[in-house]
């Protein structure tokens, strides 16, 4: 494909280049709002691409961990997520694996109901888990969500596993169970090895979302240490007619932190775990 | 498969997450102690008051050795939280109420009777409002706690720049208006989804003879000739001095053009003032102080009148609490000269009280620019004016129904007629639905 | 499968009969407690006035019948409409040229795939506060940018007017999605045998001829499962819109699901908020099936 270089500039990097700075522009405006001053930041003759450096500031971030409980509510997502997707994988894996490899009554009907699940509005099914939530008297504490969040995440990760089980071949399986191994056994020993990049995005998408979550942290709890970190930064960086922009896109970005760490260091088994899921 | 320090890595980081998991788990799981006494409010605009609060709750649980908790949740989610409660009658001892929220969760509210006589007879009576909005049949369902203002918040040296005066009626406000708009500085009204918005156009509708509905606040009479006449005077104001963004602005917008120096004229509670001072706010074309160019000023009149609205608050005790008792005991305490002199202290005159010998208190009267308290309250009306506060007339509040009519008009989307047509319609639909 | 006479325990549980039960327990459990239950809940709410300070009585069909009649709920499912239909398909569009792009040789490739990713990764809550603060009427860059390249005379309310509102929304949302597709896309892209490409060209067919017969063709099947999960998504989105407009300017961006949040909640009236989100159900399982039907008839020839 040797095409002239300007005519791969053409086709190739000019749109590429499109593509990225549309991608980065609102993530770089946020971060660069985040460390710029007050005075800079609402002063509309300025540039707002660049930043002097007697504007830069870390006041913003000051503030996330000085007036708020930013920490606080980090540590709360963080549990909050990993309980949950640990929660949602270890229920979707089984599940996963019997639609796609097992066949006994009763099993495309189960198959079905968690893709009509996965049609419910989230945003219906919150008013009546409250009186579900408040009956085993979770309102308030974090296990409310640990509770509700596989709602969502486990239709969601059922999906994505069916398509990467389906895509791993069943000789081996089958040679296992020749060999003796039950079914359990052969999806611990056997399956389990080879899905472990479907295993390990289903964990990541399933962290994001639960990471993601507004409404259902926003009702399950009020006090102010309970929250998780959507919710801290949506609620106490607006008040009522202000926001606080600065601390809320300083807020924003690293709320975004940890689910970037994450994907950064398990990336490869995000790409390839996402791709072939969805290659049946 | 891959190396092995890369798997060293990331398992080591799975261990940690998992560890701090177990840590956090453990430290709260728990669900909340039993003797607690728990409260919810909206997040106040000015944080102190919040901390303020706080300070009562504080003092209040180490006075009787209990917990008690404030909890504070931004306006945006609170209906949310409430219908939550509700719904789980599981949640706060103490929960805020607006508007008509006495009326809607009548059934769910404790009846606070005694509670509200004893400070009436402490503290000077209260203001006729207090009743409007607190009373349910006869019964007191909710203590009157204090509400929002809205005078005209406008920018002195602008008007003055114009060669004008602060506008008094209407007209004035569409003729200055027009001069600021061509120095680039207009009026700000919102026109949309927004709660100073619905404030401004209650006001507007109000001062021209109209209303959502009559006297009776059954009778649907939106749709009028004076309706037709307050929509045509917004429509002029809006073409003439105000920006079409204003039909987007929300609760926060008019505070940000109006502290950037992008609006001259807006209708709100001076929480813009406040802010102006506590950051020492500057023009940005002079650099001078902003918060020595604003004043407030009484809403302008209309042929009818002039009308303000005020935005009333007070604090319910939901039936199904454990705490009721106790509940009321806090109320009386947070009433007490003692710590509500420091509320009043710390809103700047922003919480205006409904109890007559809280309103002498000096901040409202050491600050000139916050004098228009004094002579607001005899022009100060509430939703459901010119009926009561009805359940369905918090609903048309709530879903802008007001403001979507004025926009309609403003942006052309409809005409006078068709727009009142829409909003007699939804309004009627409201108003149909519900019994009470 | 035929299960011969008097089969033990131990039997079934070695040929997987009594373990699929055990396999598909913990997610049955919890859809059918923290799902199903309170999904038939809500369809009790949609069935009656209740309010929320009031458990109303039985009415019946009512809300629902009032909903025809209702002009925002018209313009709500209108905008649901076009806002999935331009979402979804721009990001087909953008997403296919992107996938084709990043097929190519490429310098960096790790790293910009890395960076194409991260608008899908990064939460969307915070996302769309950081594009409610690009929107901002006032201090836009959007609009600073466009000012101060003489492109226009001031900038666009992005979230005031009703068109650009619903553009912005679909920017946002395209945003946001458009790696899911492109990422997913590259992969069908990568798994085409280069062979069809040298038949293709020796037969002499351009880029474009190329696209149409063979690249196409093969990414068909996987392209409609995208558009048809992507498609779930969007219709059922809440976050975008409650973040950037609430539903306005004069329910211009409503969607189902924002609309029955401010009915049910902020209007008090949850039955009618009930039957709203509800709407939300038999509109996606048309959707699907349509689509379903689609993706069966894209693979029976394949």
């Amino acid at each position: 494909m040797t095409s002239p270089r300007w005519q791969r500039w053409l086709t190739v990097y000019a749109p590429l280049t499109a593509f990225l700075v549309f991608t980065l522009l609102p993530l770089y405006n946020m971060f660069l709002t985040s460390i710029k001053a007050d005075s800079a930041v609402y002063n509309l003759r300025l540039n707002p691409f660049l930043v002097s450096l007697g504007a830069l500031t870390p006041d913003h971030y000051k503030l996330l961990f000085t007036d708020t409980l930013f920490p606080t509510w980090l540590l709360n997502s963080l549990f909050v997520s990993l309980a949950s997707t640990l929660i949602a994988v270890a229920a979707s894996l089984p599940a996963a694996y019997a639609i796609s490899r097992m066949n006994f009554r009763g099993v495309k009907i189960f198959g079905f109901a968690i893709f009509v699940t996965y049609l419910v509005p989230y945003a219906l099914l919150f008013l009546p888990l409250t009186q579900v939530v408040a009956g085993l008297r979770l309102t308030d504490t974090l296990w409310s969500l640990v509770v509700t969040y596989p709602t969502f995440l486990v239709p969601f990760c059922t999906w994505l596993l069916m398509g990467y089980f389906k895509s791993l071949p069943v000789e081996i399986e089958k040679s296992a169970m020749i060999d003796g191994c039950n079914r359990l056994q052969s999806l611990i020993r056997v399956v389990l090895p080879m899905a472990v990049p479907g295993i390990v995005c289903a964990a990541l998408f399933a962290f994001s979302m639960a990471w993601n979550d507004l409404l259902y942290s926003l009702v399950f709890i009020s006090p102010a240490e309970t929250k998780t970190l959507t919710v801290g930064v949506v609620t106490e960086l607006i008040r009522g007619d202000i926001y606080y922009w600065g601390s809320l896109m300083a807020g924003a970005f690293l709320g975004a932190a940890p689910v970037i760490v994450f994907y950064v260091l398990f990336m490869d088994y995000y790409v390839s775990g996402m791709t072939v899921g969805a290659i049946k | 498969m891959f190396r092995k320090l890369r798997i060293g890595v990331e398992w080591f980081i799975i261990g940690l997450a998992m560890l701090t998991l177990v840590i956090t788990g453990s430290a709260v799981g728990v669900s909340a102690a039993d003797q607690e006494l728990t409260i919810m409010v909206w997040s106040h605009f000015i944080p102190d008051v919040d901390k303020e609060i706080k300070k009562h709750a504080e003092e209040f649980g180490k006075m009787k050795g209990i917990q008690v908790r404030v909890d504070t949740i931004d306006h945006h989610q609170f209906a949310a939280k409430k219908a939550a409660e509700a719904q789980a009658k599981s949640g706060h001892d103490i929960i805020q109420n607006y508007g008509a929220d006495a009326l809607v969760y009548q059934e769910l509210m404790a009846p606070v009777d005694d509670l509200v006589k004893e400070l009436g007879d402490q503290f000077g009576g209260y203001i006729d409002l207090a009743a409007e909005t607190c009373q349910v049949g006869g019964v007191w369902k909710s203590v009157p706690w204090y509400y929002y203002p809205y005078p005209l918040v406008i920018r002195t040296d602008l008007i003055k720049q114009v060669g004008e005066n602060p506008p008094d009626t209407w007209e004035d406000v569409l003729r200055v208006g027009a001069k600021l708009k061509g120095i680039g500085k207009p009026v700000g009204i919102q026109m949309g989804h927004s709660r100073d918005g619905n404030a401004a156009l209650l006001c507007l509708l109000w001062s021209y003879g109209a209303g959502v509905t009559a006297a009776d606040g059954k009778t649907v009479t939106i749709n009028s000739p004076e309706t037709a006449t307050a929509l045509a005077m917004g429509k002029k104001i809006f073409d003439q001095a105000m920006t079409p963004d204003v039909v987007s602005w929300d609760d926060g917008a008019n505070n940000r053009a109006f502290l950037a120096d992008q609006c001259s004229m807006v209708f709100n509670s001076p929480s813009i003032y406040k802010a102006a001072m506590s950051k020492k706010i500057p023009i940005a074309e002079t650099g001078q102080p902003m918060a020595e160019a604003i004043d407030h000023i009484l809403p302008p009149k209309g042929p009818k009148g002039r009308f303000a609205f005020a935005d009333p608050l007070s604090l319910g005790i939901w039936d199904f609490s454990k705490n009721k008792e106790l509940a009321k005991e806090f109320l009386k305490f947070h009433f007490q000269k003692a710590q509500f002199d420091n509320l009043l202290e710390v809103a700047v005159g922003y919480n205006v009280p409904f109890l007559k010998d809280y309103r002498q208190h000096k901040v409202f009267t050491s600050d000139p620019k916050i004098r228009f308290i004094g002579e607001i309250s005899q022009y100060e009306h509430t939703l459901g004016y010119p009926g009561p506060v009805t359940a369905p007339s918090q609903m048309v509040w709530d879903l802008y129904v007001i403001g979507n009519m004025f926009s309609y008009v403003a942006t052309g989307q409809k005409s006078i007629d068709e727009s009142m047509k829409w909003a007699e319609k939804e309004i009627t639909g409201i108003y149909a639905g519900q019994q009470k | 499968m035929k299960s011969t006479p008097a089969v033990s325990l131990k039997e079934r549980i070695h040929t997987g009969q009594l373990s699929g039960y055990l396999f598909i327990a913990p997610a049955l459990a919890i859809i059918t407690l923290l799902v199903a239950y309170p999904f038939l809940k809500a369809i009790l709410l949609s069935f009656t006035d209740s309010t929320v300070g009031h458990s109303g009585g039985f009415i019946g069909l009512d809300n629902y019948a009032r909903l025809g009649g209702n002009e925002t709920f018209r313009q709500t499912l209108q905008n649901s409409v076009v806002y999935t239909v331009f979402s979804v398909g721009t990001k087909t569009v953008l997403g296919l040229g992107l996938a084709l792009l990043l097929n190519r040789e490429l310098p960096w490739k790790r790293l910009i795939r890395g960076i194409i990713l991260l608008p899908w990764v990064i939460p969307s809550t915070l996302s769309t506060l950081g594009w409610l603060w690009m929107f901002d009427p006032i201090f836009s860059v959007i609009n600073w940018a466009t000012v101060h390249l003489n492109l226009m005379e001031r900038g666009l309310p992005w979230l005031s007017d009703p068109y650009l509102a619903m553009i912005s929304i679909i920017v946002v949302n395209t945003w946001r999605g458009l790696p899911f597709f492109a990422i997913t896309l590259l992969a069908g892209l990568v798994s085409i045998p280069p062979d069809l490409y040298r038949a293709a060209k020796m037969d002499g067919a351009g880029p474009i001829r190329t696209f149409r017969y063979v690249t196409l063709p093969l990414l068909k099947p996987l392209l409609l499962v995208v558009i048809l999960f992507s498609t779930i998504m969007t219709i059922s989105d809440f976050n975008i819109v409650y973040i950037l407009t609430k539903g306005g300017p004069m329910n211009m961006t409503h969607l189902l699901s924002t609309l029955s949040f401010q009915v049910g909640l902020s209007g008090g009236r949850l039955g009618q908020g009930a039957a709203v989100s509800l709407f939300l159900f038999p509109v996606l399982a048309v959707v699907v099936y349509f689509q379903l039907k689609a993706i069966r008839l894209g693979t029976t020839y394949d």
